[in-house]
């Protein structure tokens, strides 16, 4: 649009004027990765708070009031992962997502990641069952927070297109050369023809019986790129109506000279 | 995050574990001082309680500016300090305290929700000595770590 020349200000070209500034200010280089880092502030209060007060008032409160601040724990954890999903998302496409890796003992590492749900299943009635490897080599050089939430994410899905009353077992494989980690629920299942879209950005299942597609379609995206990156893989075997596994495979720390045998 | 003990699928939910801090009287102070400069109030106003509740003396500034001058006034133990700050970021602040006689023997911690490796290796580089998540660690877990360093 031409700009008016030798016109008094009058607020139509004013407005004009603001519309063209509008459409030169640049857009930030990574709104996502800003808004997302800007969300942690006030989440990180009200989970502070929310900790500090449970901390202190659980033993005090009636039933009720417990189960009160358990969903406003439970509500909380989901926007962090949800943030956390967002920001993780923005680093992998900016190709600034570096590993931190050091040696951990996978069985108590895992098994602490999945007691930490136990409320969230609860809520939905569901029951939780860890079965460990009782002999095989089981350190593993993994960056435990990138790790941590592939499992979280794993474990969320599981509860979430679980069936009230449902199970989630997660067992550990131990073979050669890898460690294989299996989440089984006995939800939804997937349709053959959406498995291989899985852990493709965005792809969300179509729910069926909603009407809808429920999640972002980030976290299993998120999961892929970093047991990828740990030189893993991970794949799904599900069947519609009678639950899904979702297995990931991390090589074991044989050659670091600190966990040699 | 810490190498774990084993616990069981039993162990109790949030809402049912035993208090960290109790809301009678609080810890025997252990007379140690602690800084803590953070421009968001809930959350500095969160660390300055629980590490009043552990016995700590609490120091709390807003901007490095401030943190460095009430530092120099009354030099503490232990240094609780965001990364992202106005007039002073938490390196340049850790930096100053490492550089100035009065200040160098305290503890710095950089406390902040940026995940970021080459920001943490930079700021163990100038001397703090952790670089913590704030949204990965409750505020009683964070002050339970003061001890850790002094």
């Amino acid at each position: 649009m031409d700009q008016p020349t030798n016109q008094a200000p009058t607020k139509a070209n004013q407005s004009t004027q603001v519309a063209l500034d509008q459409n030169q200010t640049p857009a930030p280089v990574d709104f996502v990765s800003m808004v997302a880092h800007e969300l942690k502030t006030p989440l990180t209060s009200l989970r502070g708070y929310l900790s500090v007060f449970i901390e202190e008032n659980a033993k005090s409160m009636t039933p009720e009031q417990n189960m009160f601040l358990s969903r406003m724990d439970i509500a909380s954890t989901q926007l962090s992962t949800l943030v956390e999903n967002l920001l993780n998302t923005s680093r992998i496409e900016r190709g600034v997502i570096t590993l931190n890796p050091e040696v951990v003992e996978w069985v108590p590492f895992v098994k602490t990641i999945f007691v930490e749900f136990e409320n969230r299943a609860k809520e939905r009635k569901i029951e939780l069952e860890f079965i460990e490897p009782t002999t095989g080599f089981t350190k593993l050089m993994v960056d435990k927070l990138r790790i941590t939430e592939v499992i979280s994410n794993l474990i969320t899905n599981a509860i979430t297109y679980n069936k009230e009353g449902g199970k989630i077992i997660l067992s550990i494989e131990v073979k050669d050369n890898e460690v294989v980690t299996h989440v089984q629920d006995t939800g939804i299942g997937i349709a053959k023809e959406a498995q291989g879209k899985l852990f493709e950005k965005y792809y969300r299942v179509q729910n069926s019986a909603a009407g809808r597609a429920n999640g972002t379609g980030l976290g299993l995206y998120v999961s892929k790129v970093f047991v990828q990156m740990h030189k893993g893989k991970i794949w799904v075997n599900s069947e519609s109506d009678k639950g899904s596994t979702f297995s990931f495979s991390l090589p074991v720390a044989r050659d670091v000279p600190s966990v040699q045998k | 995050m810490d190498e774990p003990t084993t616990p069981t699928l039993t162990s109790n939910p949030v809402s049912q574990q035993p208090s960290v801090t109790s809301s009678a009287e609080p810890k025997a102070a252990t007379g140690k001082k602690v800084l803590i400069i953070e421009d968001d109030v809930f959350i500095r106003d969160l660390y300055e309680m629980q590490a009043k509740k552990m016995g700590y003396q609490v120091i709390t500034a807003d901007n490095g500016e401030e943190g460095i001058n009430k530092a120099k006034a009354n030099p503490p133990d232990l240094l609780l300090t965001d990364l992202m700050l106005p007039k002073l970021d938490g390196i340049s602040i850790v930096k100053m305290f490492k550089s100035d006689p009065t200040l160098s023997k305290t503890s710095c911690l950089i406390i902040t929700n940026l995940e970021d490796a080459t920001k943490e290796k930079e700021a163990l580089a100038v001397g703090a000595s952790a670089y913590i998540l704030k949204i990965k660690n409750t505020p009683s877990k964070v002050v339970e770590m003061f001890k850790n360093y002094i």
